[in-house]
């Protein structure tokens, strides 16, 4: 046994500032990890990294040459249809995050803070659309918005028009319809977990100090949301902004957006070094997007 | 649906004198039965799309104007569609490989990720998610040009690789949140009680996670069984099912595309509901304390 | 200490663990004797969880040697080593039934269902919870949990049962049944019983010897009698029971008793192992029960302090008095306490030598004081 004077000592020496406790992993956990990043080398960095360096190269008649050049980026910038459909895909994936945000909001307040029964059944049932078939939903509203289409046969049925309006398809319309309507359960997840985590206690505190339930919401229910519409909003603008197929399905020659310009370089304008480089802008954007939303939303994982 | 919408106890009580409570109640419930109108024409917003191309693939008439009569002769001929019947079981054996493959890689790096301290663990685990947040047109060409510069031919293999991409984050989130609900008791009790590494991972380990991982499953399947965005430039000559209704669809819609899509809106909401039924059944049964 | 080596359940020798930079047990000692009910006591983070799970093998000592029964068994698995762990939260398995739950480490053994059948009943049996085995946990209270996970760690008859605060996450009552019931299994099974815990009464009433911790280091190891008594550290002190520390000046020191100049008041201490030489510094302490307000018979010491309050306790009144910055309290019963005294009133206060207690001054920031 120590001494006393010895113990004193020891204790007066130093107060060990307590820090988190980080144990140092194991073998075999390391080995668990294996698998992952090899995933991660093979599926995700190298392709990114060889599309990376295919947009450096360039096409000269069927042959792609292997000189370093910038002159494909050089391209998006000089040709104005490139970034002038980026631009419009902007405002279009805007509008669509903007949309699906207003008409999620109401819905995930009334879920998450009115109702008291069946919360997970009228959860699941915003949910369910997101994994149900994607093409089966563009198919749904090809039907609905067409000439021949559902919305125009009732239009007509109800004498509102003579003849069935070309407007609802193959514009930036149905194309702003059907991205929102696959953007809203997307948003809705977000905004739904950030609002159910406000404590009642806060709400019952703001009203008993004598605010008002506008006053409740604008001071305590909207801030404390906040990162739930930023999550959402950024999820709903990436998943927008890169979209083909929807364009293509419905977005006839005014609907356009940015992905079926690229889409096209790897179809029939097959330039694949100006495809990748598109690609590659696309990508930036989407990652710039994505870790400004991963730093307002926190620890927690943004996708789940 | 509808039932679940009314709003039934407005008793949002907050304390307060009575007089104020009852003017508060019946303001309440204006303002509830507003939002939940307004919720039930989302509901219906979201839901008749889906419905009108289930009620179209029973049209006798080819027109997608009016309903004529009432047949099940769309769905015949699906099975009768030997091209049609290939791109489906294709679409089976891409999505069964690949969601395998997905809970290997997934589950034991979720092990890794949540247990291991290494720097840079945050950052990984955000590349980790790319493939599935990332435009699916991204990884496509990412994709693609990584199998033709390794000159491989594009077929099923590429395919499952590509699959491989985009499922494996969605097991690995699922099972990451999972293992961290678990923590490490269980499994030192049991190295506590003397079962080596491997009994743990099989007596206790695994079992505990079971539910996670038949959940996790459900969902890459769902997620692989209808992904088109991606698999669209993977794909050469060997279709999945997604692709080659998206080629129906060059031909205009028909009942027949309408009656495909509803099997496959079918097919997914019973794997929600599995996924759900699953994921649900961990909660409940196995963390309760 | 070295004749009852033959004995000795665990030993720990130069045991250190860090995380990284942070130091979770700092060099200890211990000896934990055969069939001996031993408690690591401490605040939170103080390093007696891991100190027991070191024992169980849960964590791997940075430096050091941990024996049982004589044997190293420093890099011995946790699976290989022959003691088992009650935890915190029980960790009863959740997809086995209560039954299979106690069969685990007799499986992990070898044993058949039918050849353990037995040897679980007489567990069941030993905890009380006969006719529930076929239950899962998530049907049982937190008592019966805490009966469950005993009967499965102890139906390998291991060398040694480790606790890990088993009674923390239950209620006051059940606690205190709980402590008896432990105490009781503990005399029928005759092992070591290893326990940790934050709570000084638990620690005090159960056991046999007790290691006082505090940011990894054994602050003192010793009977509840002698941790009681003679804290060898202002932080035991302060930890267990209360304690009134005064501070004052060394006058003289002779070989038992150093003389202090406490106020105006001359008073006396025992010596203990530190230094002390004229003009130190020092902490004077004595418990509030062993100090005498007005007493009859004359005390050795002796001192005259202003009545600040007094605080009915229902048996006892709490007397606090001051003079300058030190403050003395004491506890009276309510018999002695005539209530006569008022706010203000200079009041003798005195206790004898043999509880009056020295520290060096420099031991006052290890004071727990709980009104932080």
């Amino acid at each position: 046994m120590e001494t006393t004077e010895a113990l004193d000592k020891k204790i007066n020496k130093k107060a060990p500032v307590k820090k988190v406790q980080k144990e140092k992993t194991k073998l075999g956990t390391l080995l668990l990890g294996v698998p992952v990043i090899l995933w991660l080398l093979m599926i995700v960095i190298i392709p990114v990294i060889l599309m990376l360096i295919m947009s450096f190269k360039i096409k000269s008649g069927y042959e792609i040459t292997n000189i370093f050049t910038f002159q494909n980026y050089l391209s998006f910038f000089k040709n104005s249809t490139y970034w002038r459909i980026l631009l419009k895909s902007f405002r279009m994936a805007f509008i669509v995050s903007f949309t699906a945000i207003i008409v999620s909001y109401p819905l995930a307040f009334f879920i998450s803070r009115v109702l008291k029964k069946g919360r997970s059944f009228l959860f699941m049932l915003i949910i369910i659309p997101l994994w149900v078939s994607y093409l089966v939903r563009i198919i749904a509203w090809r039907t609905i918005l067409g000439n021949n289409g559902l919305l125009n046969n009732l239009l007509m049925g109800l004498h509102i028009t003579k003849q069935p309006l070309s407007i609802f398809l193959y514009n930036n319309f149905s194309v702003i319809l059907t991205l929102t309507y696959i953007a809203i359960p997307f948003v809705f997840i977000p905004l739904y977990t950030a609002l159910e985590k406000i404590p009642n206690n806060l709400v019952e505190a703001a009203r008993d100090l004598g605010a008002n339930d506008f006053h409740v919401f604008k001071s305590i229910i909207l801030p404390l949301s906040a990162p739930g519409f930023i999550t959402g909003f950024m999820l709903s603008f990436i998943l927008a902004l890169g979209d083909y197929i929807i364009p293509q399905q419905l977005g006839g020659k005014t609907g356009l957006m940015f992905g079926n310009i690229v889409w096209s370089q790897f179809g029939f304008a097959s330039n694949w070094p100006l495809g990748s480089a598109l690609g590659f802008i696309l990508f930036t954007i989407a990652a710039v997007i994505l870790a400004i939303t991963q730093k307002f939303s926190g620890e927690e994982g943004i996708y789940m | 649906m509808e039932n679940g919408l009314k709003f039934k106890n407005s008793g949002t009580v907050i304390a307060d004198n009575k007089n104020s409570r009852s003017k508060k109640l019946k303001g309440e419930r204006k303002r509830f039965s507003f939002l939940s109108i307004y919720s039930v024409l989302i509901y219906m917003f979201l839901y008749i799309p889906l419905f009108v191309v289930v009620v179209f693939s029973f049209n006798s008439s080819k027109s997608t104007v009016s309903f004529e009569r009432f047949t099940f002769s769309w769905y015949i001929e699906l099975f009768k569609d030997s091209a049609l019947m290939s791109a489906f079981l294709h679409s089976i054996e891409v999505s069964l490989i690949a969601v395998v493959i997905a809970i290997i890689i997934g589950t034991s790096g979720a092990f890794f990720l949540v247990r291991a301290n290494f720097p840079g663990k945050k950052f990984f685990m955000t590349i980790a998610q790319l493939p599935y947040v990332l435009p699916g047109i991204i990884v496509g060409i990412a994709l693609l040009i990584f199998f033709i510069s390794l000159n491989f031919k594009l077929n099923a293999f590429t395919i499952i690789l590509g699959h491989v991409s985009f499922t494996t984050p969605v097991v690995l989130m699922q099972m990451m949140s999972r293992i961290q609900r678990l923590g490490k008791t269980y499994e030192e009790a049991a190295q506590d009680l003397g079962a080596n590494p491997m009994k743990t991972f099989f007596l206790v380990t695994l079992p505990l996670i079971k539910t996670a991982i038949i959940g996790a499953a459900f969902l890459a399947f769902t997620i692989s069984f209808d992904e088109i965005v991606i698999t669209y430039f993977l794909t050469g000559t060997w279709n999945t099912l997604p692709v080659f209704i998206y080629g129906m669809m060059r031909f205009g819609l028909s009942p027949k595309v309408y009656a495909v899509s509803s099997l496959v809106l079918i097919l997914s909401i019973v794997m929600v509901y599995f996924m759900a039924k699953f994921t649900g059944k961990t909660e409940e049964a196995s963390l309760k304390k | 200490m070295s004749d009852l080596s033959t004995d000795i359940a665990i030993e720990l020798i130069n045991v250190n663990k860090n995380f990284q930079d942070f130091i979770a047990v700092n060099n200890v000692n211990l000896q934990i004797r055969q069939g001996e009910f031993f408690s690591m006591l401490g605040p939170s983070g103080c390093g007696k969880t891991t100190t027991l799970r070191m024992i169980a093998g849960l964590e791997t000592p940075s430096s050091g040697k941990i024996l049982l029964e004589g044997k190293n068994v420093t890099s011995i698995p946790a699976y290989r080593r022959n003691v088992n762990t009650v935890f915190q939260d029980y960790a009863i398995f959740p997809h086995m039934t209560l039954y299979d739950n106690i069969y685990f480490p007799l499986k992990m053994k070898g044993l058949s269902r039918k050849d353990a059948n037995s040897k679980i009943l007489k567990m069941l049996r030993i905890v009380s919870m006969e006719g529930l085995e076929k239950r899962f946990s998530s049907q049982i209270s937190g008592g019966q949990r805490q009966r469950i996970a005993l009967a499965r760690a102890l139906v390998n008859e291991p060398k040694a049962l480790l606790l890990d605060e088993p009674l923390g996450a239950l209620d006051f009552k059940l606690r205190v049944a709980m402590q008896t019931v432990l105490k009781e299994i503990q005399s029928n099974v005759g092992i070591t019983f290893v326990y940790v815990t934050h709570d000084q009464t638990e620690a005090i009433t159960m056991s046999d010897r007790i290691a006082v911790m505090r940011d990894g280091i054994a602050h003192q190891i010793g009977s509840p009698d002698e941790i009681y008594n003679k804290p060898k550290t202002a932080f035991v002190a302060s930890f267990i029971g209360e304690m009134n520390f005064l501070e004052g000046k060394v006058i003289s020191v002779n070989d038992k008793e150093v003389k202090v100049k406490l106020d105006e008041y001359e008073v006396y201490c025992e010596r203990n192992d530190n230094k002390y030489s004229s003009g130190d510094e020092v902490l004077v302490c004595v418990r509030p029960e062993k100090v005498l307000t007005n007493p009859i018979k004359k005390q050795i010491n002796e001192v005259k302090y202003k009545l600040v309050r007094v605080v009915f306790r229902g048996d006892v009144y709490e007397i606090t008095t001051k003079l300058n910055g030190n403050e003395l309290k004491s506890v009276v019963s309510a018999v002695e306490w005539g209530k006569t005294h008022l706010p203000g009133e200079d009041i003798t206060m005195g206790w004898d030598i043999t509880n009056s207690i020295i520290y060096p001054i420099e031991m006052k920031k290890n004071i727990i004081s709980y009104g932080e």
